[in-house]
């Protein structure tokens, strides 16, 4: 196999997750994959029976001093695996405290060495199919890991008041450090990926995956998993990739020594946060995964079908590439970056960002990042990025393809829905109480209010009232008629779990729906709809959720699932035109609009796409209608796109539900509807 | 007769041979040339010069392939089998017809010509046998031989190279007397480089190219372990040879390699023992 060629083949195995039956380490082929019988791990046979005793296992007991001398020699002999990379005297390697009882002490050879510490969880919690040799393989694996990461690591610590940078510089230095440990020891190439089968795939995505910000999460995964992450952003895609680039330039390992690290760092930032209208643009499609990764390199094949990393006629993704195709958008996180260096070299640090991982995960961009460029450098270049994209669309007019959808309930959809009601049966009770109480113009009498909130009803049904106040006349009913309309954001975005929880934001979607109807359901006066909306390409899909009449089939809120991005204007505006024909002629018509950031999709550009909503929610305000937007996360910048909208509460999922049912009982009373 | 390539034995166990002279020039052999060039100018300054290093680094070969490429006459005293101070000089052997007559040694004829002496392994003779060497080596230059009932001076064109190995673990080696020692400059031989190595193996034996610069790179690395105090014992060139050897003969690579290299470790204490170090190593070196 030519020099390439090989280099090639490590590479796709490292780092394009490698799957079972591809050439495992050694070259020899790995077994069938997890769930197999032969290879459970699909990493090929264990690397530690070479120089383990035969049949070791798993300790019976901990209390033994033979067993325990056992486990001491084996702890040495995997300790010592660092020396091998780092060299002697430089370190000193410590297990955690499970193993105190076998008397291992590290072998200290210098006091004030680095100090690597190594878990054993691999040994005492071993994932599905994983031997006792697996395990240990996977022990060795994080020593050579953190060995390396001594020796080729440097002594400051850059970023350290910025997480997400923080956390990309240390994902650069994982990355080179494997490919130079790889480049130099071909032979423990097994061993990190047995490290990163365990550590990564089997306890970082179930303990801290799915914690991290969006995009860093998906790019984090699909350069250390082992198997094979599905990246759906295009920039996390562009930033895997150029990654992968930059491994295969450098082809020996003291090229790679010399990448600037931190400034990776950085431009994979800029990659990710700061080209905003590169994210969801039709061109950049040529950016997948079968892209070549480097000027002269041969294609790479995987086997059974896993062409990543190669096609014939593809350039090499770099910025530059990426430049020619999106100018617009790498012209400025071009400047957004030089700025950025330029002051960080004048303050000597990074801006601090705060936490990010709640807070801060659903802003487009980092909203310290948008200073790097001056606010008028920022405006020029909005200007300029929507002047190209109109100018682009402006021949063919701005044109959403709606697609309406009304699909057969899926069979778990009532499920899921029942789960929906159940979550929320409470808030639904009250809910109906109250307006039926309102509706109906009676309920109990509050007088020893301890809270000091005016029961305003009470008031009303009070002996001396009528001396007091002249009653409305409101008719038979309280509540006057209306039309409502639920619209749910079944983006992509929706599946990331709600600030402050774990909850996914389509499941807080579909519970919200579920309260909207359940409540309003015995109200008469009001009718009430439910729709969701995602994209596909450039037509909007909408599907009907709930609708009254004959086709009220509440279930379909369970089949709320996200996908595709987030059309809101032409959600809205087509939703707005139904409703014109299928409500009531006369009766005001209220649009909720449930999503969890600002609109987003291919056709128009984000403020192109923000202005638009707002002239539409003008137009409908001006028609006698109105537009609630309720959001599923904080709002971290820039002015709000609706001029209604429920701010994301501090409390989380509980005052989110709570504020929503004030909310629909406000519209739904007429309380604190101003039209 | 020529050795069968892929069946042949390292006839001067370390030797650095090379088909080429590399850096420093010198046909045949491997040494840097900033080396050579200080070791020649030590030897026709009238220094004599104590070559050390690991065993198998080729300290012996050196001389011989030196002392060829400059057509000069070469003679290697065997250090070890001095077993008097008069062994130096030579021994009373009974001929017939002659009776008991004195027998002087090569090494005895070498001083008074010109040519490099090679004092092989000086330290596994005990120091009271380097004695009657002491005013050879010194500005004196001359020694008084009793059995030949005359001075015996140095040529001016002789020179001298002894060669040692140090060490705790060499263990019949004795510790050089001072005064001895300080009429050497001591010159460190190292092993080639990987690349040198893997050349050599590839032209003396019957083995891949690839095969080669894995056996050199194990060479190299386990080389530098001991000098990180790691392993316990040197690692020069017969190991690399040895594993050649072996590949040549149609064994696979992980055999060579565990034979050659880490049979020659303990294996005591199991997991934590040398030798699991230097089959770690191995495995991680072994694509």
């Amino acid at each position: 196999m030519p020099a390439n060629e090989r280099r090639f083949a490590g590479l796709h195995r490292l780092f394009l997750n490698g799957r079972p039956g591809a050439a495992g380490p050694g070259g020899r082929p790995r077994g069938p994959g997890p769930g197999g019988d032969d290879d459970p791990c699909g990493l090929g046979p264990p690397l530690s029976a070479a120089w383990l005793p035969p049949g070791a296992d798993f300790p019976a007991g901990e209390n033994d001093a033979a067993e325990a001398r056992g486990w001491r020699a084996i702890l040495n002999g995997i300790a010592r695996m660092a020396a091998i990379v780092y060299g002697s005297g430089r370190y000193r390697v410590l297990v955690d405290a499970a193993f105190d009882a076998t008397g291992y002490d590290g072998k200290p050879r210098r006091r004030n060495g680095r100090l690597i510490v190594v878990s054993t969880e691999p040994v005492r919690r071993p994932m599905p199919g994983f031997s006792f040799y697996d395990a240990v393989d996977a022990m060795v694996g994080q020593v050579i890991h953190e060995a390396a990461h001594g020796r080729e690591g440097r002594e400051e610590e850059p970023f350290a008041d910025d997480e997400i940078l923080s956390l990309l510089h240390h994902l650069v230095e994982d990355v080179l450090n494997d490919q130079i440990v790889a480049l130099e020891y071909p032979g423990f190439e097994g061993y990190l990926l047995k490290y990163r089968r365990y550590f990564i795939d089997w306890k970082l995505r179930g303990d801290w995956g799915f914690r991290a910000e969006g995009r860093l999460r998906q790019l984090v995964l699909a350069m250390r998993s082992t198997y094979p992450v599905r990246v759906t952003r295009r920039s996390v895609r562009r930033a895997h990739l150029y990654l992968l680039w930059i491994l295969a330039r450098h082809r020996t390992a003291e090229e790679l020594r010399r990448v600037d690290r931190v400034r990776t760092a950085e431009e994979l930032y800029a990659i990710l946060y700061d080209s905003r209208f590169a994210e969801h643009t039709s061109e950049l499609d040529v950016l997948s995964e079968s892209l070549i990764l480097g000027p002269d390199g041969p294609p790479v094949r995987g086997e059974k079908g896993n062409r990543r990393g190669g096609r014939n006629n593809a350039s090499p993704v770099t910025r530059a590439a990426l430049r020619r195709l999106n100018p617009p958008a790498f012209a400025w996180s071009d400047r957004a970056l030089e700025a950025f260096s330029a002051r960080r070299t004048k303050a000597g640090k990074t801006r601090s960002l705060g936490r990010w991982s709640g807070e801060f995960r659903h802003r487009a961009h980092p909203s310290g990042r948008r200073s790097a460029v001056s606010p008028e450098g920022y405006r020029r270049m909005c200007r300029l990025a929507e002047e190209v994209r109109s100018r682009r669309v402006a021949g063919e007019g701005v044109r959403y393809e709606a697609a309406w959808l009304r699909e057969a309930p899926h069979a778990q959809a009532e499920a899921r829905y029942r789960s929906a009601v159940e979550a929320v049966r409470g808030p639904i009770l009250r809910l109906r109480n109250r307006l039926a109480w309102v509706n109906a113009g009676a309920g109990p009498d509050r007088i020893a209010l301890t809270a000091g909130e005016l029961d305003e009803e009470a008031l009303y049904r009070a002996k001396y009232a009528a001396d007091l106040f002249r009653r409305r006349e409101d008719g038979r009913f309280r509540v006057p008629p209306l039309d409502l309309v639920l619209l749910a954001d079944a983006s992509l975005s929706m599946k990331e779990p709600l600030p402050g929880g774990d909850l996914p934001k389509y499941i807080v979607a579909q519970r919200l729906a579920a309260l909207f109807v359940e409540a309003l359901e015995p109200l008469a006066p009001i009718r009430a709809w439910v729709f969701s909306y995602s994209s596909a390409e450039n037509r909007v899909e909408l599907r009907e959720l709930y609708a009254p009449g004959r086709h009220a089939g509440k279930t379909r809120i369970g089949d709320l699932y996200p996908a595709g991005q987030t059309p809101e204007y032409g959600a809205l505006a087509a939703v707005s035109r139904f409703i014109r024909e299928a409500g009531r002629p006369g009766v005001p018509k209220v649009y909720i609009v449930v999503s969890d950031g600002r609109p987003d999709d291919d056709i128009l550009p984000r403020d192109a796409h923000i202005a638009a909503i707002r002239r539409l929610a003008s137009r409908l305000r001006a028609e006698g209608d109105a537009v609630v937007h309720v959001a599923l996360s904080p709002q971290r910048f820039g002015s709000p796109v609706y001029p209604v909208s429920l701010r994301f509460p501090e409390e989380g999922h509980a005052g989110l539900i709570r504020r929503f049912g004030l909310l629909v009982e406000a519209l739904a009373a007429a309380r604190a509807f101003r039209r | 007769m020529e050795t069968p390539k892929g069946q042949g034995k390292p006839g001067r166990g370390g030797s650095q041979l090379v088909q080429r002279g590399e850096s420093s020039g010198l046909p045949g052999f491997y040494i840097p040339s900033g080396t050579l060039k200080v070791i020649e100018d030590f030897l026709f300054s009238g220094f004599h010069v104590m070559l050390s290093g690991h065993s198998g680094c080729g300290k012996t070969t050196f001389g011989q392939v030196w002392a060829a490429s400059r057509g000069m006459a070469v003679h290697k005293v065997n250090c070890g089998a001095i077993r008097s101070p008069r062994d130096w000089f030579g021994r009373h052997e009974f001929r017939e017809g002659t009776g008991t007559v004195f027998v002087s040694t090569r090494f005895l004829e070498m001083l008074e010509r010109p040519g490099l002496i090679i004092l092989d392994e000086i330290n596994r003779t005990a120091p009271e046998n380097h004695n009657p060497i002491l005013n050879l080596l010194d500005d004196n230059r001359e020694v008084y031989v009793e059995e030949l009932g005359r001075h015996v001076r140095v040529h001016p064109g002789a020179l001298f190279i002894a060669t040692r190995n140090a060490g705790r673990h060499h263990t019949g080696t004795f510790r050089l007397d001072h005064a001895l020692e300080d009429r050497f400059q001591e010159v460190r031989l190292e092993l080639p480089p990987e690349d040198v190595i893997a050349r050599l193996l590839a032209e003396k034996y019957a083995v891949s190219a690839d095969q080669a610069e894995i056996v050199a790179r194990v060479t190299v690395k386990l080389d530098r372990m001991y000098e990180e105090d790691l392993l316990s014992q040197t690692m020069g060139m017969r190991p690399a040879f040895a594993a050649a050897a072996l590949l040549g003969r149609g064994h696979s690579l992980e055999t060579a390699l565990r034979y050659a290299f880490a049979a020659r470790y303990s294996g005591e204490g199991g997991p934590e023992s040398e030798r699991t170090l230097v089959l770690q190593t191995i495995q991680g070196l072994v694509k």
